[in-house]
């Protein structure tokens, strides 16, 4: 992203207002491996860089390169929490953050120590936050459509889409609220991760809400002669994060999330794995039943069972 | 019209598949261990089948004197086995159908049901619909056109927490806090629907939905109340805790009163639905009067039981969650 450029000046004049030359090349180099502030600007070893200059040209090298909020981030981190056992004022920090908040729809997540995309103002996949291949830990929601060719082989196109495209609402109203991110939707179904907050829960809930929502579906307002029925899968795991989805499908968490999918989950309810059931409250799963893997893990289940 | 089938015969529900041509019908298939139990809790103006081949020969007799007892509603005898050897004893003791094994093959259609009503002189539902709309003054789909001191035809529905002990005990602040939210979120459930928050209490308050005397979407905006109870308290309360509630629904008259003024309107609207949600309903379920069920989509009155009669009005309860 373009950074603006009254952001840079700022930037820059924080730097060089807030820390030595030493400091200042320690900080990139922890953002930018290897990264050389001498070749950068041309000038030799031997000779001093002006703090000024050496502050301009990291803080550009930090924009071009797409670091700048991993490096603002950094510098809140100094002035809170500390770097390397001491902490440092930093000037105008304040400032850079509304103007990041203003003009580029980004708000610092004082939890997870990153500046994400405004959800009211933009709504990207990896939250504008997610570096290519580096680690996270995410929660993934795994929904499949039960019967999915079936359905299609036997109902006419337009009425598979339709209902479908209803499916699709649900999941969107129950997760953007929760500001859950679709990584992948395919025609049976799709992946949908979360990364912030109580990350376990909004996912849990997020499934929750699907399968309570798609049962007054079912009951009312179905388009087909029978019921949509799904599975859901809710799982907490790392994932090194690429934008190729066909890499990320090879994640481990990810994969483990289709397996509890398909292998054990009932039609219309939602399994939960072991990862995301030790993040809930014991009166929200009350209610779950469980289910037996190994004798080391169980799954928890959710489903929607009324008097006969 | 509730039909009730009393049966443990695999696809019995096709040989009544033709009543549900007409919307308005609503079939019910029970167990036949269930007649016994739940046999003075069916509505008013049901028929109730019972199938003689699922009940042991020695329970037959008895489920046949219950339903000769039956009151308010019809009742017919499936025989697919022909055991009944005095087909004429079953009229005389006030049965209006029997159906052996040609007959359920060939499907009960609607015709035979009308022949039913007109034989037992029953009040079907749209008839019943239609003497209650006779009472009606609809109030409309918003509120633009309710004034003030004018008598209305409302949606009423009551909402309150149970357990108030438990929640009184977590202290004066988190009481608050809890009460509060759930306010919130019963205001944000209704509002679509143009649902105003009229009287509110520590514990819950009555809400009331403007109604055009055609259709009734609270009903499923409570439906999903109740099914959200789990999702609801992990999002709102934010203790480790399950809310449980009770909601009770009625469509009736009342003239409208501005907000805090309500203390002086005399209703037996208001009435029964408070005595409905406060006295007879039990915790966590969700009940409604047949005003209501009468307005009920068709797709979910299944999800409805008979729950017997309160203050002159057959009720009915959602299914409980287990």
């Amino acid at each position: 992203m373009q950074i603006p450029s009254s952001l840079i000046t700022l930037a820059t004049k924080a730097l060089a207002e807030s820390m030595d030359f030493n400091l200042m090349t320690h900080v990139a180099k922890d953002i930018i491996d290897g990264y050389d502030v001498f070749k950068r600007t041309g000038f030799r070893e031997s000779m001093v860089i002006p703090q000024r200059d050496a502050a301009r040209q990291i803080v550009q090298d930090m924009a071009k390169s797409g670091m700048f909020f991993y490096f603002i981030a950094l510098l809140i981190q100094m002035q809170t929490s500390g770097y390397k056992g001491r902490i440092y004022n930093v000037s105008h920090l304040k400032d850079i953050i509304k103007i990041i908040s203003d003009e580029c729809g980004y708000i610092y997540d004082i939890e997870n120590k990153l500046f994400v995309e405004n959800p009211s103002m933009r709504r990207t996949r990896n939250w504008g936050a997610f570096l290519e291949g580096r680690d996270y830990i995410v929660s993934f929601l795994r929904l499949d459509i039960v019967g999915n060719s079936q359905l299609v082989r036997k109902y006419p196109e337009n009425l598979i889409h339709a209902t479908y495209a209803d499916l699709r609402k649900m999941v969107e109203r129950a997760i953007d609220k929760r500001n859950g991110r679709i990584w992948n939707w395919e025609g049976d179904g799709g992946l949908v991760a979360f990364y912030f907050a109580n990350k376990s829960l909004l996912a849990t809930l997020s499934g929750m809400e699907i399968i309570n929502e798609l049962f007054v579906y079912n009951l009312l307002h179905c388009r087909l002669g029978e019921q949509v029925q799904v599975r859901v899968a809710v799982n907490t795991g790392l994932c090194e994060y690429t934008g190729d989805f066909e890499e990320l499908m090879k994640n481990d968490s990810i994969k483990e999330t289709v397996q509890i999918e398909s292998k054990y989950t009932r039609p219309n309810s939602m399994t939960i794995s072991n990862t995301v059931s030790s993040k809930l409250d014991a009166s929200l799963l009350s209610g779950f039943e469980i289910v037996e893997v190994d004798a080391r893990t169980k799954y928890y289940g959710y489903s929607i069972n009324l008097e006969k | 019209m509730k039909i009730i089938i009393f049966s443990n015969t695999k696809n019995i529900e096709k040989s009544f598949a033709g009543l549900a041509k007409n919307k308005s019908n609503v079939l019910q298939i029970s167990p036949a261990a269930e007649l016994k139990k739940t046999i003075k809790k069916i509505p008013g103006g049901s028929i109730v089948y019972a199938d003689l081949s699922s009940f042991r020969a020695t329970e037959a007799p008895q489920a046949l004197k219950l339903l000769a007892k039956l009151e308010g509603s019809s009742y017919g005898v499936i025989d697919p086995k022909g055991a009944v050897t005095d087909i004429g004893g079953l009229f005389h003791n006030g049965a209006a159908d029997y159906l052996n094994a040609p007959l359920l093959k060939k499907g009960v259609a609607l015709k035979r049901l009308e022949e039913i009503i007109k034989f037992k002189n029953i009040q079907a539902p749209d008839q019943k619909l239609k003497e209650f709309k006779k009472d009606y003054i609809p109030s409309g789909n918003d509120w633009k056109k309710i004034l003030v001191g004018k008598e209305y035809t409302f949606c009423f529905m009551l909402i309150e927490l149970d357990n108030k002990n438990d929640l009184k005990a977590t202290g004066p602040e988190q009481f608050n806090r809890i009460s509060s939210a759930f306010r919130q979120y019963v205001e944000g459930m209704v509002a679509p629907l143009h649902g105003k928050i009229w009287i509110w209490m520590d514990f819950g308050g009555l809400v009331l939905f403007p109604f055009d005397g055609k259709k009734c979407e609270a009903i499923e905006t409570a439906f999903r109340i109740m099914l959200d109870r789990k999702l609801m308290s992990a999002t709102i309360v934010q203790l480790d805790i399950n809310l449980s509630y009770r909601i009770a629904i009625h469509i009736g008259n009342t003239v409208y009163k501005s907000k805090g003024e309500t203390g002086t309107i005399i209703s037996d609207s208001i009435n029964s639905v408070f005595h409905l949600g406060q006295k007879y309903a039990e915790p966590g379920c969700f009940y409604m009067t047949d005003e209501a069920f009468l307005q009920t989509p068709a797709g979910m009155m299944n999800m409805f039981v008979p729950a017997g009669t309160y203050e002159g009005r057959n009720i009915l309860r959602m299914r409980k969650l287990l």
